[in-house]
């Protein structure tokens, strides 16, 4: 017995030194993100932050933070990581509390990452190394694994995103000994492509979404739940709870979709005004932005440098419209009138085609069907077009402009060429077009 | 149970067992035992019960047998001549022999039944049954039929404690894969009450954590490569295939020691040695050796029920004088060893699978075993010409690799899943190299990326290095517990740092071990 118990305690001690691992390996082993590591770093040496808003990369490339300063007089800071979900956002919203005690917290959402049960492995990878309370790595570890169950993996984090090459710790070994001569060298060199200020990230890109708005996500509905969760809910009562337990007001804001977006996805309207419900019940005021009326915010296709996220231009309109929103709730002031009543509103309001398509119909007796869809406002009447687009790319006139969305012909007659369709809202003369031998697809 | 399931319930069977009353420890592993083997489904218990009763019942009777032969011979002793002694002595052990029969029939009829009747009714045109085969039903069949025989044969006295029997067929570390114990030195440390040892448990850590390396890192690594081009054997050059086969070989190697060494590891959590099952086989000199320190455990079973029982059966004696007549003295001294080698490949492949591929592959070594076996006198002569040839490190390095060599053309037959892709490949390994084929690119559409590349030489460059020290005679574990304890720690730390930056985690295909299937 003399000798059992120094070796239990030496045997204790030495299972202690190895579960350490995990959290040297997690923090010190892994491949580091610069926006996530300055973002944190600057977190964790500020105590003045007012007002908070917290998130995803919508965050990041939406809410331009000097601007809102400015138009809020709040100091204002992006509290954010990419592909953060919720269980992201209270991690970090944490660690936002070890040092600051902001007055508001801005938890803003955005559909495809609030409402589904899971996080990103990228999310946790960017987040977990910058976590500074062992209490709240915990919970956030709690939290993701209930999203996926993968107990090992979640926990090993530095064995899926070990260093890879000697550029990874070079990386690394930069952005921890250093963080804030990265940050002043970023500044240094924003250029006319992106800049970086209190977590924004202005992105000026000239490759907009408008080719993929086309080819890729409008045509069909994306396999998306469009459905507030039990478990998003409970996630939400949870970070209400975070916020008021530190005396912080919370506002929540439901990000805007691209309007070509917004209509390619019947029920993703729905599903926010399910979400409004929700805050409402829980008493938390919030903003859907979607809903915004044009003189509040000019939501245009054009400022998206991606399906989701805004070009520099666009999020200086977000901003100003959020600054203007946000200063009015705090006055106490009615808002209502900037934005439409319902989803209906919203819709009837859209007077153009977002996209066309065309899909085609072998009858079996020669005839072929060729028939076109469009995305667009409620109140629109589209009409389409159909030709022939030859080899050489000349263009041979099937059917002029009619609502029938239906052309049929004989087979022969497609032979050699590919069919293209336009749409345009009737009567008037812009149109869009579709052609499934083209590759870019681009809108006129 | 995955594997961190299996390391998570031993650890907590080690608790257990240590705060259960020392008598009633034995029982304990029985319960956990049968827990664990009730978790893989409770479908396979009745074959486990059935093994357990039959065999357990089987000794007891061959034991009331020879015991009833001893009193009836020991009370006629006076009223019969020595030939009738004799023929009574025989009747005598014939009934026990019946006895004995009837339970191996039992038995090996059962796992014959699931192992065998679905590929030979699917090679009959009929439905097969798709029966499920139950956890370690070969293992557990081997371990407690060699029980039989050891009783039939008067080595050990039959167990008469169904109970204690029980565990022994069914301790939980070796029902995955083994080893395949013997009772005289199983059954008695599974009874005995084993007090706290730290040391012991430490040791028992260290040898999990060894196990799980070799698992994780490096057989679970070395899989997506194996299966890639094996699952596409007619899609790759010889390079490609030569690649593939050396890959197997390193991952069977991984995952079968590698689990061994769990298994042992846990059963120290105990303070019970299983008996060893692997001896650094590609360090082997010859086929022979490498069987010797393959699967240890399998074979000295088969040398002990098998071969040696054939090779001193009458039929094989005599064959053996009639080819000293013909063939000389030196070929009917080596005959039944060779012949006894055949059969027992013959039966390890069958064992294996029952696919020609397999057949092949049992044959393939049973013949070169027996070649051996037969030229023997031919290499003690050519070993006493050149004595100093033979005995230089050159020479010992050539035998290693060329009993590698012949081991790895065996390994085609062993992982292809048909006899003619073996074949195929192993003409393809010599007409249509293409080494252009091995790129960086392929072995990344494989799933091995540069990174996962490096990870596995470094990791095999590991288990060669302790191999290595192991077999000039090192032994690790106590090389390692007797350093002090800053070195000791920091190297650990270091190895569990690399075992956990570098395990693979969530591909399909890994975790399980390749020799639970059989």
């Amino acid at each position: 017995m003399k000798t059992l118990f120094p070796k239990l305690i030496r045997l204790a001690l030495f299972l202690l030194l190895a579960a350490l691992l995990i959290p040297i390996g997690n923090t010190f082993l892994v491949q580091l993100d610069t926006f996530a590591t300055v973002t944190m770093q600057e977190i964790r040496s500020r105590d003045d932050i007012e007002l908070a808003l917290v998130g995803s990369s919508i965050v990041q490339h939406h809410f331009n933070a000097p601007l809102i300063s400015e138009a809020t007089g709040l100091t204002a800071f992006d509290v954010t990581i990419t592909n953060a979900y919720l269980p992201d956002d209270l991690a970090l919203t944490r660690q936002l509390y070890e040092t600051n005690n902001p007055e508001w917290v801005v938890l803003v959402l955005e559909s495809y990452s609030f409402n589904w049960i899971r996080t990103d492995p990228q999310s946790q990878l960017k987040l977990m190394p910058h976590l500074t309370s062992p209490l709240n790595r915990a919970r956030y570890y709690r939290d993701i694994i209930e999203t996926d169950g993968d107990r090992l993996g979640r926990l090993l984090l530095f064995n899926t995103f070990g260093f890879s090459s000697l550029e990874d710790v070079r990386k690394a070994a930069r952005l921890r000994l250093d963080p804030d001569g990265v940050l002043a060298q970023l500044i240094a060199e924003s250029d006319g492509q992106y800049a970086y200020e209190d977590g924004f990230v202005r992105r000026e890109s000239d490759e907009r979404t408008l080719d993929r708005l086309v080819k890729t996500v409008i045509r069909e509905e994306s396999d998306y739940e469009y459905k507030v969760y039990d478990y998003t809910k409970e996630k939400l009562l949870e970070y209400k709870a975070l916020v008021e337990s530190h005396g912080s007001r919370l506002l929540v804001v439901l990000a805007p979709g691209m309007t070509a977006h917004v209509l390619a996805e019947p029920p993703y309207l729905a599903y926010l005004d399910d979400a409004q419900v929700f805050f409402d019940q829980i008493g938390v005021p919030c903003v859907n932005l979607t809903l915004a009326r044009p003189e509040l915010l000019p939501n245009l296709d054009e400022y998206y440098f991606d399906l989701y996220h805004m070009v520099g231009e666009g999020a200086d309109l977000l901003s100003a419209a959020f600054a203007r929103v946000f200063n009015a709730l705090r006055a106490g002031e009615d808002v209502s009138g900037l934005f439409y009543r319902d989803s209906g509103e919203y819709l009837a309001a859209i007077d153009f085609i977002t996209n066309v398509w065309m899909t085609q119909e072998d009858a079996g007796d020669g005839r072929v069907t060729l028939r076109a869809d469009c995305n667009r406002g409620s109140q629109v009447t589209p009409e389409y077009r159909f030709t022939l687009r030859g080899a050489d790319g000349s263009e041979t006139l099937l059917r002029d402009y009619d609502a029938e969305p239906a052309f049929v012909c004989d087979a022969s007659l497609l032979a050699g060429g590919a069919p293209r369709v336009y749409a345009r809202v009737q009567g008037e003369t812009d149109a869009v077009f579709f052609d499934p031998g083209d590759e870019e697809c681009p809108l006129p | 149970m995955s594997l961190y399931t299996l390391i998570l319930f031993a650890l907590l069977c080690a608790g257990l067992y240590y705060v259960c009353p020392l008598r009633l420890r034995w029982l304990l592993l029985l319960a956990v035992s049968y827990a664990f083997y009730a978790y893989h489904g409770l479908s396979a218990l009745p074959f486990l019960l059935l093994t357990t009763l039959s065999t357990w019942a089987g000794a007891l009777l061959i034991g009331r047998i020879a015991e009833r032969s001893r009193a009836e011979l020991k009370e006629k002793k006076a009223s019969l001549s020595a030939q009738q002694r004799k023929a009574l002595k025989a009747a005598l052990k014939r009934r026990e022999r019946i006895v004995l029969l009837c339970t191996l029939l039992l038995n090996f009829g059962a796992l014959a039944m699931v192992k065998y009747a679905s590929p030979v009714l699917a090679l009959a045109g009929m439905k097969p049954l798709n029966l499920l085969l139950p956890l370690g039903i070969s293992f557990y069949t081997f371990q407690s039929t060699g029980y039989l025989i050891d009783v039939y044969n008067g080595k050990i006295a039959p167990q008469r404690s169904l109970l204690r029997f029980a565990l022994f067929v069914s301790f939980f570390p070796q029902l995955i894969q083994g080893p395949i114990g013997r009772y005289d030195q199983l059954a008695p440390q599974l009874n005995a009450p084993h007090r706290f040892d730290l040391d012991g448990i430490e040791r028992g850590l260290l040898l999990m954590l060894w196990g799980f390396f070799k698992k994780k890192v490096i057989a679970d690594r070395a899989l997506p490569l194996v299966s890639g081009v094996f699952g596409a054997p007619d899609s790759y050059g010889g390079a490609m295939i030569v690649l593939a086969v050396l890959g197997y070989s390193l991952q069977q190697y991984a995952d079968f020691s590698g689990g061994i060494d769990l298994v042992t590891g846990i059963a120290e959590l105990f303070g019970i040695r299983l008996a060893p099952n692997f001896r650094r086989p590609y360090f082997a000199v010859s086929l022979g050796d490498f069987w010797r320190r393959w699967h240890i455990s399998l074979g000295a079973w088969m040398r002990d029920y098998v071969f040696y029982p054939f090779a001193l059966t009458r039929p094989v004696s005599r064959l053996s004088k009639a080819a000293k007549t013909r063939l000389g003295a030196e070929i009917a001294r080596a005959l039944p060893a060779a012949l006894g080698n055949i059969l027992v490949f013959l039966l390890v492949g069958i064992w294996h699978g029952a696919t020609a591929n397999y057949v092949l592959w049992g044959l393939y070594n049973g013949l070169i075993l027996a070649a051996s076996a037969l030229l023997e006198p031919a290499y003690k002569r050519f070993g006493d010409r050149h004595g100093a040839l033979v005995k230089s490190n050159a020479f010992h390095v050539v035998r290693v690799l060329r009993t590698f060599l012949i081991v790895n053309i065996g390994w085609y037959f062993d992982r292809c899943a048909r006899a003619g892709d073996a074949f195929s490949m192993l003409a393809r390994t010599v007409t249509d190299f293409r080494p252009a084929q091995v790129s960086g690119e392929l072995l990344l559409a494989l799933g091995l990326s540069g990174r996962d590349l490096f990870i596995l030489a470094l990791a095999t460059l590991i288990l060669f290095a302790v191999s290595l020290a192991q077999e000039r005679g090192t032994q690790v574990r106590a090389w390692l517990l007797g350093r002090p304890l800053a070195l000791r720690w920091l190297l650990l730390l270091a190895f569990i740092l690399f075992t956990l930056a570098t395990l693979v985690s969530g591909s399909a295909g890994t975790g399980s071990f390749m020799y639970a299937v059989f």
